[in-house]
Parts: C-alpha cells; sequence; structure tokens
C-alpha cells in the first residue's frame, strides 16, 4: 500500500504552551484514517500543520513523500481540505465561493459541482452572509468533493450538517474511498468515525494514545456482558479478569478481558446460564477510557 | 418591545471592561497631540512673525480652505490664541470624529455582522440597550475628554491659551464633533446593513462636508452654519468677540436628534439586516473573478473605487485653490512687500503651498495604503486565508497580491489627485503645466512607499502589532501639518520619513536620498516577506 501521509514524532509550541507533544500516525491509499479526540486535544493543529499554515516545532511531517513546510505548493495541487469552522466572505454568493476555490485549485469541473450542488441540496445564489452554518459547510464540502485530489482532509465536517445530508456525505466519502483516495476525518463524533474510518488514531492532550484499526482497539477493551443464571453466580467475585460486576440475584452484568473468556465461561456453567448477551465496546467505551 | 433600555447598566459596565484600554491610550494619546501643540506654538509665534503668518494662513484662500477660517482681520490680532483656534479646531475636531466612526461602527454594526447581537438579544435585554450602552459610554467619553483635554491646555499656562473659558470652548466644540460623528456612523448603521459599508457611507459624508466646507470658507463664510462640520470652527475660540457656544450647542442638538432617529430605526427593524436592499448575488463567478488577485480585486474593489473617486474631486477642489490664491497673491500689497518682486513672491508662496498640500495629501492616500495592505492580515484574523492556503497558492502570492494592490492604489490615487488639480487650475493665468504638478506631487509617493514598506515588515514579522503604522501615521500628519509652526528638537523632526523627501518645487531634486529610501523600502519589504514565509498565520 501507498504510504501518502506519514507524521513521526510531531512537536508543536505555541511559546510556552506545548498543543502537541508527540504525534506519529500513516495514511495509505484507498483507507479512512479517523482522527478523533476531545476538543482542544491537537486535532485541527495537527491538520494546520500537515497543511503548511503553520510549522511543526520538531518531528517528520510528509505528505506524498514531501515536506509539509517546504513543499506545501506542490502538495496542494492534489489535497483538499474542510476546515472545521468555515470562514467565507459575506459579500460572495455561495456559488461564487465554490468555483474560487475551485479555480484556485486548477480546472472547475462543472458537472461534479452541479451534481454535489444538488446532492446537498444548497442554494447557490444566496450571499454567503445570509448562510446558516450547515449551509457555510456545505459549500466548503462541495468545494473539496468537486476537487480531483489524492488526500481529503475533513475537519470535523459534518458537525453543522442534518443527518440527511451526513449520510450524503458518507456515501461520497465511501465513492472516494473505493476510488482508492486517502481521506483523513477528524471528529469527535464517534459514530460518524465508526461508519466510515477503517483506522482510528486517538488524540488527547497532544498525544497520541491509540493507533490502528477499530477491530484493534477493540481487542483492548472489554466486552460488556450480561448473564442470567438459575443461582446467584457469586463465583464471579473470585475472578481477577472480570471487572464492574454487579450482581443482582440472577442476574449479572460485568466486563471481562478478551484474554479470560474461557475461565469465565466455566465458572458460568456452575450456576446454569439461561441468557448470556455480549456487547462489543463502543467507540464511546474506548474513548471514556482514555479520558478517565 | 417593553422595556427597550432593559440591562443597559450591565452592557454598559462589559463595555467599559472590554474597552477601557482602547479609552484610556485613546485619551492620553489626545492629551498628548494637544499639549505638544499648544507649548510649543508659542516660540513660533511672535509679533514679527505674526504678520508673515496673517498673510499665509488668513489672507490665503488655499490655506484657510486646508485649515480653516478665522474671523480675524487685522495682523496685529493674530497671535498665538487665534493661531492655534484656526489651526487646530478643525483638525482636532476630524480626528475625534474619524476615531468615533470607527468605533461606533465597530460596536455596533460589526457586532451584529459577527452574530454578537443576536447572541446578546437571546439574554433578557432590552432592544436597544446595546446601544444605549454605547452612546452613553461615547458621551462620557468625549465630556472627559473635553474637561481633561482644557484643563492640560490651561494647565500649560502659555500666553493667549490661559483664557480658561476659551479653553473649554476648544476642547468642546472639537470634543462635541466626535459625538456627533459618533451618531452619524449609529444612524448610518440602522440604513446600511454591513459595517463596511456603514463606515464608507459615513466617512463619505464627512469627506463631502469637508469639500463642502472649504468651498464655502472661502466664498461666504456664513454658508457654514448650514454644515454641522462647520460648527467645529464657527465656535471660532480663542478671538475675543467671536467666541460663539451656539455652534457647540447646535452640534449636540443635532447628535440628539440623530440618536433618537436612530433609536426609531433599530427598534423597527430585525437584527442583522438593514433598511437598504442588497444587491442580487451571482450564481457564478465572473470570469474577471477569478484567481487571487481577482478575489483581492473583487472584495476591495468598492473600498479601492471610492478612494480613489474621492482622490480625485479632492484633486478638483484643491485645484480651484490655486486660482483664489492667483488672485490673492495679485492683490495684496503684502505679498508684494513680502518677497522682492511679484513673479518670486508669487512663486515662492505657490512653491511653499504645493508643497504643504500635496504632503497632506500624500499622507492620506498612505492611510488609503496602509488599509489595503492591513487587509492581509485582517483576513488571515477572520480564517479565511486557512482554507485558502489549503490550495495550491503559495505565499509569496498572497503577499505580493497585497503589496502590488496597494502600491498601485497609491500610485493611481496621488495621480488622479494631481490630475484633478492639474484640470482644475488649467484655465488660471498662470497655470502649472502637467509636469510641473506631478513632478512636485509624485515625489511624495516615495514616502508613501515607505510607510507601506514599514507596514509589510510589521505584518510580517510582528502581525498583532500593525495597528502601530497607525501612530507613525498620525505622527507624520502631525509634523507635516504642524511641524513648521513648531519648534521641535531636530531628532523628533529626523523620525519623519517626510522630513527626507525633496521639497519640489521649493527644492530641488535629490536622487540619491531618494533612491536611498527606496532602496530602503525594498529591502524591509524583503525582510517582511522573509518573516511572512516562516511564520505561522494566525488561526482561531
Amino acid at each position: 500500500m501507498d504510504k501518502l501521509v506519514e507524521v513521526k514524532g510531531l512537536q508543536k509550541n505555541f511559546g510556552q504552551f506545548q498543543a502537541l507533544k508527540d504525534v506519529s500516525f500513516e495514511v495509505n491509499a484507498g483507507e479512512v484514517l479517523g482522527y478523533i479526540g476531545p476538543n482542544g486535544a491537537g486535532k485541527s493543529t495537527t491538520i494546520r500543520i500537515l497543511l503548511g499554515i503553520i510549522r511543526a516545532t520538531q518531528g517528520k511531517v510528509q505528505i506524498f513523500g514531501k515536506d509539509v513546510w517546504q513543499d506545501s505548493i506542490e502538495i496542494h495541487k492534489k489535497i483538499a481540505y474542510v476546515p472545521g469552522d468555515v470562514y467565507l466572505w459575506p459579500n460572495l454568493s455561495g456559488g461564487e465561493t465554490i468555483d474560487l476555490f475551485l479555480k484556485l485549485h486548477g480546472a472547475i469541473n462543472q458537472e461534479k459541482r452541479d451534481q454535489l450542488i444538488k446532492k446537498f441540496d444548497l442554494n447557490p445564489k444566496k450571499k454567503v452572509r445570509s448562510y446558516s452554518k450547515g449551509n457555510r459547510q456545505k459549500i466548503a464540502l462541495i468545494a473539496a468533493l468537486a476537487t480531483e485530489a489524492e488526500l481529503y482532509i475533513f475537519d470535523e465536517p459534518t458537525s453543522g450538517l442534518d443527518p440527511l445530508m451526513e449520510a450524503v456525505f458518507q456515501e461520497e466519502v465511501k465513492g472516494l474511498k473505493a476510488a482508492g483516495k486517502a481521506i483523513i476525518l477528524s471528529s469527535h463524533i464517534l459514530s460518524e468515525v465508526e461508519k466510515l474510518a477503517d483506522r482510528v488514531a486517538v488524540i488527547r492532550k497532544g498525544e497520541i494514545v491509540e493507533t490502528g484499526t477499530l477491530d484493534d482497539l477493540r481487542h483492548l477493551t472489554r466486552y460488556q456482558y450480561k448473564v442470567e443464571t438459575e443461582q446467584e453466580a457469586v463465583g464471579l467475585k473470585e475472578l481477577s479478569s472480570v471487572h464492574d460486576l454487579q450482581i443482582k440475584e440472577n442476574e449479572a452484568t460485568f466486563q471481562a478481558d478478551s484474554d479470560a473468556i474461557d475461565e469465565i465461561l466455566k465458572t458460568l456453567l456452575l450456576y446454569g446460564v439461561k441468557k448470556l448477551e455480549a456487547t462489543p465496546p463502543t467507540l464511546e467505551d474506548l474513548f471514556m477510557r482514555h479520558y478517565q | 418591545m417593553k422595556q427597550p433600555l432593559y440591562n443597559t447598566g450591565v452592557l454598559f459596565k462589559t463595555l467599559i471592561k472590554r474597552d477601557w484600554f482602547k479609552l484610556v491610550f485613546w485619551i492620553l494619546g489626545m492629551l498628548a497631540f494637544a499639549a505638544s501643540g499648544a507649548g510649543k506654538m508659542e516660540v513660533a509665534s511672535n509679533p514679527e512673525t505674526a504678520s508673515t503668518l496673517y498673510t499665509m494662513f488668513v489672507k490665503n484662500p488655499a490655506m484657510v480652505g486646508l485649515f480653516g477660517p478665522t474671523p480675524i482681520n487685522n495682523p496685529t490680532n493674530y497671535s498665538l490664541g487665534p493661531i492655534f483656534g484656526q489651526t487646530m479646531t478643525l483638525i482636532t475636531g476630524l480626528t475625534f470624529a474619524i476615531i468615533s466612526i470607527i468605533y461606533v461602527v465597530n460596536r455596533s454594526r460589526k457586532e451584529e455582522d459577527d452574530g454578537i447581537t443576536e447572541l446578546f438579544r437571546s439574554y433578557s435585554i432590552g432592544k436597544l440597550a446595546n446601544t444605549t450602552a454605547l452612546v452613553m459610554e461615547l458621551l462620557l467619553l468625549h465630556l472627559i475628554m473635553a474637561v481633561l483635554l482644557a484643563l492640560s491646555i490651561e494647565a500649560q499656562n502659555v500666553a493667549g491659551l490661559n483664557h480658561l473659558e476659551s479653553n473649554f470652548l476648544f476642547a468642546f466644540t472639537t470634543s462635541a464633533q466626535g459625538f456627533l460623528w459618533g451618531m452619524f456612523a449609529l444612524l448610518f448603521g440602522q440604513i446600511f446593513s454591513e459595517a463596511s459599508t456603514t463606515k464608507g457611507m459615513t466617512f463619505g459624508l464627512l469627506g463631502l462636508l469637508y469639500i463642502v466646507r472649504m468651498l464655502t470658507d472661502v466664498t461666504n463664510l456664513s454658508i457654514g452654519w448650514f454644515n454641522p462640520l462647520s460648527w467645529s470652527y464657527l465656535a471660532f475660540p480663542y478671538v475675543k468677540g467671536h467666541e460663539n457656544w451656539l455652534a457647540v450647542f447646535l452640534t449636540f442638538l443635532l447628535a440628539f436628534l440623530l440618536l433618537g432617529i436612530s433609536y426609531i430605526l433599530e427598534l423597527k427593524r430585525d437584527v442583522g439586516v438593514g433598511y437598504f436592499p442588497e444587491r442580487k448575488a451571482r450564481l457564478h463567478g465572473k470570469k474577471g473573478h477569478f484567481g487571487f488577485p481577482g478575489l483581492v480585486l473583487n472584495l476591495e474593489k468598492k473600498m479601492i473605487i471610492g478612494w480613489l473617486l474621492a482622490s480625485f474631486v479632492l484633486g478638483l477642489v484643491y485645484g480651484s485653490m490655486f486660482g483664489q490664491m492667483d488672485q490673492f497673491i495679485s492683490s495684496n500689497k503684502t505679498v508684494k512687500e513680502l518677497f522682492v518682486g511679484n513673479e518670486t513672491a508669487a512663486s515662492a508662496i505657490r512653491g511653499n503651498f504645493m508643497v504643504t498640500l500635496f504632503s497632506i495629501l500624500s499622507i492620506l492616500i498612505a492611510a488609503f495604503g496602509v488599509i489595503l495592505l492591513t487587509k492581509m492580515v485582517s483576513e488571515e484574523r477572520k480564517n479565511r486565508l486557512e482554507a485558502l492556503y489549503a490550495l495550491p497558492l503559495s505565499r509569496l502570492k498572497v503577499y505580493s497580491t497585497y503589496l502590488l494592490t496597494a502600491i498601485l492604489s497609491v500610485i493611481l490615487a496621488q495621480f488622479l489627485a494631481l490630475f484633478g488639480i492639474f484640470i482644475e487650475q488649467l484655465g488660471n493665468k498662470n497655470a502649472l503645466s502637467f509636469l510641473e504638478i506631478m513632478k512636485s506631487g509624485m515625489i511624495w509617493l516615495v514616502a508613501v512607499i515607505f510607510v507601506l514598506a514599514i507596514l509589510s515588515l510589521l505584518l510580517g514579522l510582528v502581525p498583532r502589532l500593525a495597528e502601530l503604522i497607525w501612530v507613525y501615521l498620525a505622527f507624520l500628519l502631525f509634523m507635516t501639518y504642524l511641524g513648521k509652526l513648531l519648534s521641535l528638537p531636530k531628532w523628533l523632526e529626523n523620525l519623519s520619513i517626510y522630513n527626507y523627501i525633496p521639497k519640489l518645487p521649493v527644492e530641488k531634486m535629490n536622487l540619491p536620498t531618494v533612491l536611498f529610501i527606496l532602496i530602503l523600502s525594498v529591502l524591509l519589504i524583503l525582510l517582511g516577506f522573509g518573516a511572512y514565509r516562516r511564520r505561522d498565520l494566525i488561526t482561531g
């Protein structure tokens, strides 16, 4: 696989404040990287460094094998970006703004543009001043999606969109993925990342705390079990692999280490299992584990 | 609709908390300005020079057009007080007005543009509370300023400027202009649905009234009573027997009238809109609007066209002063006595006038260039450059686009102003040739370019301090306007770039100096670019 983005040991200081302490990740072609973390963790700072808007204090940051600060113009010819907060010129119309972005990028693909305007249900004839946040975001999305690029960077792209438009966006991203494009999707909306991302990088206080596929990360966390037994399953209390155990007469809920399932099941069988439910950890659980 | 003033007090306190530093800075700056002017003038004005000054400033209609009139009609009465009153009143009033307009628009219409007003309204805050808090602050500021200004002039105890009532009249007639123009800005903010349009329109009216007063001052002074801007100097501070508080009274009366109208308009309209219909938006970009330079031109076209037009009109108006001056020279005995021979007298007076006029004109135009160039960083601050820099757009392109736009615009503006002067005085007996006017006028662009070069260095190196350029610009205006009247220390004069520009046609061309300044400017611009390329963009 082609390594399109490579970030290694990235640090960024703003004066005394260390915004990024240690950030490393990679993105390959045909892959969606979910970049998740709470507000202020350093997601947008990382993206701005990737775009050559601010400069890395230390570390290796490359896109297409080129330095993001030195060769920004070359790199930008093949990337498209949607900022988290979309600030546009109040005096221009939506249509004018989209055309401007496309033109600055190179050629305008009118067919693709008009198709997207229709899909996102945008009225391009209004002045930007009168657009809502969601509509301003649509403008940036349309401009980015109508751009022919190799890497697409979306910084919390759907925070202002309604569920219908979110679905349109997800469909578009899947299309890009199928076409072998690389995508960075930054978000604190977990469901969004869960639906689209192949791999995730979790950032917290300027440090990447987890990277890997969603499945990889789930191995790190514990499944949630809910079991109904004939007798009260008191034996679970003895097991060190069982966590957060709550026993309410014949019902027990607990979390279990994934490598100790065998031991737990053997214990449970002694009490006569009537019903067993196991739910995989959501990204939420994963998130919470890092923020506690 | 009930209780439109609810919670005004809270907003007033918030406003003071937000802006106290600006207010204090502004008051101190104003006091320093007034103090330096009043004290030093004493040296420049003594009985021997009084009659020369009288001829230069009172009798010469061109200078009256520039500074404002005085009712003095006898050189012996043209002492320090009246000199100060004539030369300082209009300019001080204008300064108050300009600052006031900018401040009021930023705290009213601009907050509406930015969505802050909407947020305010969602709390239990009356519809007129924000406006009222702002007006209270503005009124209080100008009252405090007037008192401090009067007392600080009084405290310097300069003969002719130590009459308390005159000092109060001067301070109040100038501060009243500040309050009045704040109200004009407030009213225009109700009518137009955008901060930049509001500023443009208010400044447009101010400029129009300034030009009108120039024409009426030299023809019929009493018509000035119909012109609110003229009320500033029609109070005639320091001129015994002519001092007139009616002008101050009228100014405040009109200000409160404007306030009343804007209250009604604000109560009746929705947040975020105005009464003036907006132009229909375009569906797609026009061909000429593409590319980054196209974007910059598209965004700034209204302002650029406005300034170019204003420059040309100002040129026409000043051009008409040349005719007036010719008449005055040929009819005035004192002038003939002052200088040897009619021909030399005419060219000397005319030459001096050209130097004063062209240099002040170029400072105005430098302000235009500064506003244009600063847009580079204000766009950056509004986070609008972030999305653009994600495109294949280089820092060199952004930097050079803004710089070239600013430089070409100032050149064009100065040219148009001079061209206006040229056309208007063509019919005169001793009309100046196109080349004469261009040579003595365009030379000042060297100084303007130097100012822009300093600004570009600031924008590259310390963008947050770029506003400091306004301090330098104010200093340049002060030195050019009053530098000759005051005896200031040499080092202070040496800080002004205008000091080094050869004053054509009075002085000879000094090519090495001019080239040196230009090379220095290029170096500053390159240094600025080096810093701009290396620094982080300001991000929100």
